[in-house]
């Protein structure tokens, strides 16, 4: 379970977490709704470590992370994979590369085993064609378009089987086609490895897709948490307008293509 | 954005904001010794240092090469002609071999270094910085300091020394040609004033500056690298940055390198002669 008490944090003049609660139970998909610079991104840094809070507390499974120095912090988040909303693909590393990354400098994340080159390049070979992208190893990212990339940062988090996935707009900047497949993906990761998963986005569509549970970030906190259908019901103008702003809830699209994603 | 603003900053936070300078004088020291602290607690790995040596010093050779080669060939021309109608055409070997050891071969060195290889580290890393590269590395339990810096730590203060000492050699050389095929001098009296006026010191005072300036170099370059913010144009500011403030550190440290040297050099002779 990934506890958050309190947490702050300013930038310059900004205050862009104020006293922030926040609780995601283990193997849950929680999304996290708001537009862009409330701090969704933000709130995912600190959770996985690269910020640091002015004060808070974030505990992760019995372990608190805000307070870990850094050489402890790098142990504590092995078992944690982030996908940036950029891709942040290595840009001097192949594709084979990038996703072999994460086994080469630490083996697997769950059972830290340490992998031989050959079992290697199988695991990278099976995350590619997990995420579409098959026989594309040798590619450099700078060949790739926007949705490759992204399918390529996915791939190279869930080679190594993180127990806990962040995902950061996963979905923004993308055609709706690509954006559809991006949710289908998180969805079939998912299911495959169990993991705590963790969506910031501002795309209703995508939040209603993949998520267990909803969260509305307003003011530096959680305004609204709830599962999708109580939280649609949320009286709240932003939630309607997110909602308004699709033309059809996904979720009945998601039945009918369910032999496709899971 | 629902934004709230903070009322009172603190003083140091007001202080920090004036005081730019010490803010990043504090920031670059805690990234030298942080990247030194995870070196120790695990080295880097050798590929990683063996691709950074060839980067910085293998690659670099052809343009020092150029650097000493040329910069022997003026000396040599101008020791000339001052000192020839004043019968002194002898000491033009000597002028050129002790202005390459002590000054301009380190010099000259280490402002190549920065432009070919320290302002492109600044770019890369700084590139990597804008784009996430470097917070992804922290997200997969990599500690960039180690994974990025130490290795060009280590390969710039190692390959400096060896790249100043190739410098002299091609300076030497290149003096030669113009004073014995162009002037007309005999190889003999190019050469035979150094073993009596040259010392180990001189040699010595050379490497010593080529280490310094190598740990400046990419100190510094990497600093400004790691802390690149706004976008592309952050980027080409960092780049220039660091080549600038590179240069001053380098012409700041040159001259009391040389002060310090020749005293500790005065002190040794009154305590061994």
């Amino acid at each position: 379970m990934i506890k958050i008490t309190n947490l702050w944090k300013h930038f310059d003049k900004l205050q862009v977490l104020a006293g922030l609660d926040l609780e995601i139970n283990t193997g849950e998909t929680l999304v996290i709704l708001g537009p862009s610079g409330i701090g969704k991104s933000v709130l995912l840094k600190h959770i996985i470590g690269i910020t640091k809070p002015d004060a808070g507390e974030i505990d992760i499974d019995g372990v608190k992370i805000s307070n870990l120095k850094e050489a402890d912090l790098y142990k504590a988040v092995r078992h944690m994979g982030m996908l940036f909303q950029g891709g942040a693909l290595f840009d001097s590393m192949n594709v084979e590369e990038n996703t072999a990354f994460y086994l080469s400098q630490h083996g697997d994340a769950r059972t830290g085993k340490r992998y031989s080159k050959k079992e290697t390049a199988d695991k990278v070979a099976e995350a590619l064609e997990m995420v579409g992208l098959g026989g594309t190893q040798k590619k450099m990212p700078s060949d790739l378009s926007g949705g490759m990339r992204k399918r390529a940062a996915l791939a190279r988090v869930i080679v190594y089987r993180p127990s806990i996935v962040l995902y950061d707009e996963p979905t923004t900047g993308l055609d709706p086609i690509i954006a559809m497949q991006i949710n289908e993906l998180i969805v079939k990761t998912q299911n495959e490895l169990k993991a705590t998963s963790i969506v910031v986005t501002h795309d209703m569509f995508s939040a209603l897709y993949v998520g267990d549970r909803l969260a509305l970030i307003r003011d530096g906190k959680i305004a609204h948490i709830a599962e999708p259908d109580p939280f649609l019901k949320i009286d709240d103008p932003l939630i309607r307008f997110l909602y308004n702003s699709i033309s059809k809830d996904p979720r009945s699209f998601k039945e009918t293509t369910n032999g496709r994603t899971n | 954005m629902q934004v709230q603003h903070i009322e009172k900053p603190t003083l140091l936070t007001k202080l920090s904001t004036k005081l730019h300078f010490i803010v990043a004088t504090g920031e670059y020291t805690r990234l030298i010794i942080d990247t030194i602290k995870a070196s120790v607690v695990r080295p880097p790995s050798i590929s990683l240092v063996f691709q950074q040596l060839y980067e910085v010093g293998v690659a670099s050779l052809p343009v020092v090469a150029i650097t000493g080669f040329s910069t022997g060939m003026v000396l040599a021309a101008q020791s000339f002609y001052q000192l020839s109608d004043k019968g002194l055409a002898s000491v033009t070997g000597l002028m050129v071999a002790k202005a390459m050891m002590t000054e301009l071969g380190p010099v000259l060195t280490a402002f190549m270094l920065t432009g070919r290889v320290g302002a492109s580290m600044c770019a890369e890393l700084g590139s990597m910085r804008v784009t996430e590269q470097i917070d992804a590395l922290k997200t997969m339990a990599v500690n960039p300091n180690r994974y990025l810096l130490a290795p060009r730590f280590f390969a710039g203060t190692i390959m400096m020394p060896l790249l100043t000492i190739f410098s002299i050699i091609m300076g030497i050389f290149g003096g030669y040609l113009i004073a014995v095929y162009f002037f007309g001098m005999s190889p003999n009296s190019y050469f035979d004033p150094m073993p009596t006026h040259i010392t180990p010191f001189d040699l010595f005072t050379g490497v010593v500056k080529g280490f310094i300036f190598g740990m400046l170099i990419m100190t510094i370059c990497c600093y400004k690298g790691m802390s690149t913010t706004g976008g592309a144009a952050g980027v080409g500011r960092s780049t220039t940055n660091s080549v600038v403030i590179a240069y001053c550190c380098i012409l700041l440290s040159n001259f009391l390198l040389t002060m310090a040297l020749n005293i500790l050099h005065d002190q040794i002779s009154r305590l061994f002669l």
